[in-house]
């Protein structure tokens, strides 16, 4: 190996290039994500960090590109092991940050200092961002740093971690900070142009905004104030960082400025656009603790409550506030209309009465992102939904299912009514692929699905628990490192699923046919056929201790050759191929048709045979009886024999002169 | 053909009823032509009828050993009497002497040994044959069954 490297050590590195060592955490480098330091291999004084990607959370492949002034650029992701070896993490590598986050520094920071050593290189930031079609969402004050007083701040890196995943709700808009965290999607630069001017408000005001609320009030608060309002109310920012802040913390993201246009604070400053107020209402209609004054406040209690909000529908207190409260007979109207279309539903089933929920919450604030057995979410987020209910959430199990296996994303992005994000989502490919197995029920059907949408997140089973698992490559190289050694299992559940899902097309049906097979005996047959398979396929190198366990394995399964000897001679040879590490000659061996029915005609004749010596040695031991009856016949017949020549001798000789 | 014994049948076959036939023919004859000369023979087959009334083989075999060894042995004395001898009494007494009688009575008796020993040796040199075969036998289904894990016989 070049540069000094053993292949033991090549392999540790990412991308063949950065070490990371684990033994020496950045807990203010990840803005919350775990961060070790890291090292480049071709640049010993460039440090970097090394993200932690958590098991449930799917990176963001995305987000790979050339480096950025004032970002964390990611520069490679890949696998690398613990600082003792023992386990293994995925590690997204980026540049360092230049100094503590901005949570470290409780000073207020003066209208200009925001201007000109935050506003400016963010946007710059997110305007290079948005050239990639990327948003960060991830601008958080800990998660955003600065080297030292009057230098220009750094974004930091948001890649390691589904979008908005670890967004306190404060600095996400108001229909991304009701979601479910994993929820929030990918989401769009208006987004980050709000965080950005939540930040900007945090640090004007030298602490956090609306702290100690939780974040359901904050949701609210937001709703019943208004975004800038709410956040503002402990800051008076100045005219100048007033009005930008006015427009970045617009909650109609159409109203935001664009990051380019942050760059020109004067012409983002004078891009001001009217929204109108929302129509509020003398009454409130109660929905459980929430007290909606406004429709946007309705749409939203309603939407976190399916089962309080189909009895404010059923009894027409919904509509009936609207018209006479809010005064919008027309909204109205049409709730009323979709209620009455569910009660008058010919064949209702379960999904009716979350449906006629989904569809109100849109028709009354077509804003709103998917409204769903109480969860608020943005379709785009399905990979990461996915993987926080296969973690064990069991509300968005449901969830998920629902959306996987119905065409409710489809009919809440055509409603006619709605607005906000993108015209329309479309579902991954890889949903349709699965949809069948989650609506069969199939054993790991959602499991498969989570695979098939989180492609560098590892197989779950406990057995893969230490690695970071990925493909198939990887699975049998651990499961090479793990072999026991007795007579066990290897292949579960959760590890047929993986491999149905991460092998090809080729090797799939034979994984899908193991996870169907209850009977013990077969199952062996098939774990060790399909272990073969992927060796072939995706490991051609040797595997010696799976290969020893296999042959624990296969050697009940000699009994079925009946010939001792050659029985014995497979075990030899079964050892010495043991040792080779391949898997398909050990079962080729044992699985030889024409040797095995060539046994068995063998062991009939072998049989046959038996019965025959036995039947002659019986007759033997039991016709001694006979035998000397016949041989007292013969011995007569022959004294008579001798008798008569004698007789016929003597004639002769005295009749002959 | 009489049935002599209650229980076992004395079918001596078509040959022995020939050679019984030819017997009684070569009696009937003699006594027809020689007359004097049947008393003494009927004395020196004596042993060899009287055998003939209890032998219980199958087709009288061993008295039809007996007879045609006492008849082989009557062969010269008869040949010489035939016309030497006149009279009963004559014929008598040059023939049923002892040593005549002696001879002819012993190549009965000898009859009736061989008859007796032949079986005896035959089976068992039939038996050691067997023995061996059996022997044999016994190795290669041990074998087998080795071999191919194959079921004792219970007996064994």
């Amino acid at each position: 190996m070049s540069d000094g490297l053993s292949p033991a050590q090549a392999s540790d590195l990412i991308d063949g290039r950065y070490a990371v060592d684990t033994a020496r955490p950045l807990p203010h480098a990840g803005g919350g994500v775990l961060a070790f330091a890291a090292r480049d291999r071709f640049l010993a004084d460039a440090p970097r960090v090394a993200l932690a990607v958590s098991r449930d959370m799917s990176p963001r492949l995305e987000a790979l590109m050339e480096p950025i002034d004032n970002l964390m650029t990611p520069l490679a992701h890949g696998v690398a092991p613990s600082a003792d070896h023992k386990t293994e993490g995925y590690y997204i590598v980026c540049t360092e940050p230049p100094g503590p986050p901005l949570s470290e520094n409780r000073e207020r920071w003066s209208d200009r200092a925001l201007i000109e050593l935050v506003l400016r290189p963010a946007a710059q930031v997110l305007d290079t961002l948005q050239q990639y079609r990327i948003t960060h969402r991830a601008i958080r004050l800990n998660n955003v740093f600065q080297s030292a007083s009057g230098q220009p701040v750094t974004l930091g890196a948001a890649w390691a971690a589904p979008p908005a995943l670890h967004q306190p709700a404060i600095s996400e808009p108001i229909y991304s900070a009701m979601c479910h965290p994993a929820g929030r999607g990918v989401g769009t630069s208006a987004d980050d142009v709000y965080a950005l001017g939540v930040l900007l408000v945090c640090l004007a005001a030298g602490k956090m905004t609306l702290a100690g609320l939780d974040e359901a009030m904050i949701v609210r608060w937001k709703l019943d104030l208004g975004s800038f309002a709410a956040l503002t109310r402990d800051v008076s920012p100045s005219g100048m960082l007033g009005d930008l802040l006015r427009g970045m913390l617009a909650d109609d993201p159409d109203h935001r400025p664009s990051p380019r246009l942050l760059l020109d604070t004067t012409a983002a400053r004078g891009r001001r656009i009217a929204a109108r107020p929302p129509r509020r209402s003398q009454r409130a209609l109660r929905v459980n603790d929430v007290a909606a004054f406004d429709s946007r406040t309705l749409a939203y209690a309603l939407a976190t409550d399916d089962r309080r909000s189909i009895q404010l529908l059923r009894s027409g207190l919904v509509s009936q506030w609207l018209r006479r409260d809010l005064g919008d007979a027309a909204l109205a109207a049409q709730i009323e209309e979709l209620v009455r279309a569910r009660i008058i539903e010919a064949h209702p089933d379960a999904l009716s009465d979350p449906l006629l929920v989904m569809q109100v919450v849109t028709t009354i604030n077509p804003r709103m992102p998917l409204a769903w057995r109480g969860v608020l979410l943005w379709p785009d987020s399905l990979p990461a939904l996915v993987a926080e209910a296969v973690d064990g959430s069991r509300d968005l199990m449901a969830v998920a299912e629902d959306l996987v296996t119905t065409d409710i994303v489809s009919r809440w992005s055509s409603m006619p009514a709605r607005e906000g994000r993108g015209a329309a989502f479309v579902l991954p490919p890889e949903v349709y692929v699965h949809r069948h197995l989650v609506v069969a029920h199939q054993p790991g059907g959602l499991l498969r699905l989570f695979y098939g949408l989180n492609p560098l997140l590892p197989c779950r089973s406990g057995q893969m628990a230490g690695a970071w698992v990925m493909s198939v490559r990887d699975f049998m190289r651990q499961l090479e490192k793990s072999a026991p050694d007795g007579d066990t299992g290897l292949i579960d559940l959760p590890l047929a699923v993986f491999i149905a899902s991460r092998s090809d097309r080729r090797t799939e049906p034979a994984a899908i046919e193991l996870l169907s097979t209850k009977k013990p005996d077969l199952y062996r047959q098939r774990e060790m056929e399909l272990l073969a398979q992927l060796q072939l396929r995706h490991h051609p190198g040797p595997l010696p201790r799976l290969a020893k366990w296999m042959v624990e394995r296969l050697r009940p399964g000699l009994d079925i050759w009946q010939n001792r000897r050659r029985r014995e001679a497979l075990g030899r040879q079964l050892a010495e191929l043991a040792a080779a590490g391949m898997l398909s000659r050990l079962l080729a061996l044992v699985r030889d048709p024409a040797a095995v029915a060539a046994d068995r005609a063998g062991a009939q004749t072998a049989a046959a045979e038996l019965r025959r010596i036995n039947a002659e040695i019986e007759s033997i031991d039991a016709h001694g009886t006979i035998r000397l009856s016949y041989a007292e016949r013969i011995g007569h017949a022959i004294a008579g024999g001798v008798a008569l020549v004698g007789l016929i001798l003597t004639v002769l000789r005295a009749v002959l002169p | 053909m009489t049935q002599m014994g209650p229980k076992r049948k004395r079918d001596g076959g078509a040959g022995g009823a020939v050679i019984l036939m030819l017997l009684g023919l070569g009696a009937g004859g003699l006594v027809a032509l020689s007359p004097d000369i049947g008393l003494p023979l009927f004395v020196l087959m004596l042993p060899g009828l009287i055998y003939l009334l209890i032998d219980r083989s199958v087709g009288w075999a061993v008295a039809r050993a007996v007879l045609l060894f006492q008849a082989a042995a009557c062969v010269v004395p008869i040949s010489e009497a035939w016309y030497r001898c006149a009279g009963i009494d004559g014929c008598m007494a040059q023939l049923a002497i002892p040593t005549t009688m002696l001879r002819v009575w012993l190549a009965g008796g000898s009859a009736w040994l061989m008859a007796q020993m032949l079986p005896i040796g035959l089976k068992l040199l039939n038996d050691m044959r067997l023995k061996r075969y059996r022997a044999v036998l016994v190795s290669r289904r041990d074998t087998l069954i080795s071999e191919w894990g194959l079921a004792k016989p219970k007996s064994e």
